[in-house]
């Protein structure tokens, strides 16, 4: 079995700080397997749903593990023709960046009507609903959390409730709060200037995450 | 019957079309029509996201449902709105959209210029929102058991990234009828307007698609 992660930056090394590893990273050696790790720091949840899609369709020959660390529904990827970053993820056509709501304020501003919150909770709600639809049709064992704080539905919205009702929550750790949340309250940072888990910041997360992942026995499906 | 699309899943009376392809198959195939949430402009988040929602609101309904949906253009991204837009039109739905593209007006087109100066590659994005969209659905429904047929109201460009081929050909043609064109390009193809100056099928051309689609359904056995 390979354990296959996608997420953003929470999912990778921060060299430069001195933090030479990450959550999935501890969990591929604590369980002895393989890693194959797609997540690229800066991006969105578009791209985890459409990279991890491809990857597995184009690899199923192999049984995987899938960790996903959903990055912020602010982030609106898009894929680019400037072959931006090209290389740093294998075997992969496509390359990517993302626009952010609060750096294009103006824009959103000019449709009328658009719900920022509720937009961001919609986009939450569907990637996860999306993702987990994926990997439980095809069987593959996986579990999530969020690396970055994501809307949770706003009580006023049936629509929302009826989704999040269908999610599951057995495999998906900690759903109310996010990894960023837990280094900041626990001040496991990089440091005062970089909210960014320090080594110890992802070690207490993987521990946690895979006394979770044993617990419901997440590694079969 | 349960129907979801864009305008091409709805009437245009101001040009004297008082039906559409899904009324047309429902009369085809003798099944009521228990929701059409069909909306003119929309994409497909919206599609995606409505369908699921009233499947999981309404269960028993669902379970008895042959779901007929007309993918719309990946150009065309939803979003919920806090306005009410049009909220009586659809009231089993407590989200109301709109929808933003690339040529609706001047502030989103500004918007696309930075987008193109930061590398956006239109192309291939209309294509991934539409596949995603199409993949969500199609992996709902068989995870469900929900029968359903699918076809393109609106057609994105020629895929030519790999990746993007890829998700392409995992669709499940079975249920997926003419993937490779559109009920749009066909009223294009047949001069099926219902105007001269607007694409949008007249009363012959939603009854020659739902014809050809009850074929489709009938021959692939999609009622199970």
């Amino acid at each position: 079995m390979i354990l296959f992660s996608n997420g953003c930056s929470f999912l990778n090394n921060r060299s430069n700080e001195g933090v030479d590893t990450y959550t999935t990273k501890i969990l591929a050696e604590a369980y002895n397997i393989p890693l194959c790790n797609f997540a690229l720091p800066g991006r969105g949840n578009d791209r985890i749903s459409f990279t991890t899609k491809v990857w597995l369709e184009r690899h199923k020959r192999d049984a995987y593990f899938a960790v996903i660390g959903w990055s912020s529904s602010n982030r609106h990827d898009y894929v680019t023709d400037d072959n931006h970053k090209k290389g740093k993820i294998p075997q992969t056509a496509l390359t990517w960046r993302t626009w952010k709501i609060l750096d294009n304020i103006d824009f959103v501003k000019s449709k009328e009507g658009w719900d920022i919150k509720n937009t961001s909770t919609m986009r939450f709600l569907d990637h996860v609903f999306n993702l987990q639809t994926y990997f439980e049709s095809r069987r593959i064992p996986y579990v999530m959390y969020n690396a970055l704080p994501n809307e949770l539905p706003q009580k006023n919205i049936g629509d929302f409730k009826i989704i999040a009702n269908a999610i599951n929550k057995k495999r998906f750790f900690k759903p109310e709060t996010s990894q960023l949340e837990f280094i900041l309250e626990k001040g496991l940072v990089t440091s005062r200037h970089d909210p960014h888990p320090s080594t110890e910041g992802q070690e207490q997360w993987a521990k946690q995450l895979k006394e979770f992942i044993d617990a419901n026995n997440l590694r079969t499906i | 019957m349960f129907i979801n699309g864009c305008s091409f899943l709805t009437t245009r009376p101001k040009c004297g079309v008082n039906t559409h392809c899904g009324n047309e198959l429902s009369r085809l195939m003798d099944l009521p029509i228990a929701e059409n949430l069909a909306g003119g402009g929309r994409g497909n988040k919206r599609l995606m996201w409505t369908t699921r929602v009233w499947c999981e609101k309404f269960p028993d309904q669902a379970s008895e449902c042959f779901f007929v949906i007309g993918s719309s253009g990946g150009d065309r991204f939803d979003f919920p709105t806090s306005d009410g837009f049009k909220k009586r039109k659809f009231p089993t739905m407590e989200t109301t959209w709109k929808t933003w593209d690339p040529n609706r007006d001047s502030n989103t087109e500004s918007f696309f210029k930075y987008l193109f100066a930061k590398g956006l590659d239109i192309e291939q994005a209309t294509q991934i929102e539409s596949l995603l969209a199409i993949h969500d659905l199609q992996d709902f429904f068989k995870l469900r058991k929900y029968p359903y047929v699918m076809y393109n109201t609106l057609s994105d460009a020629d895929i030519k990234n790999p990746d993007i081929k890829l998700l392409f050909d995992k669709i499940d043609t079975k249920r997926f009828f003419k993937p490779d064109t559109s009920h749009l390009d066909y009223t294009v193809q047949n001069n099926q307007h219902c105007a001269p100056d607007d694409p949008h099928p007249s009363t012959a051309g939603h009854k020659d698609w739902a014809t050809q689609l009850k074929k489709f359904i009938d021959a692939n056995d999609l009622m199970l």
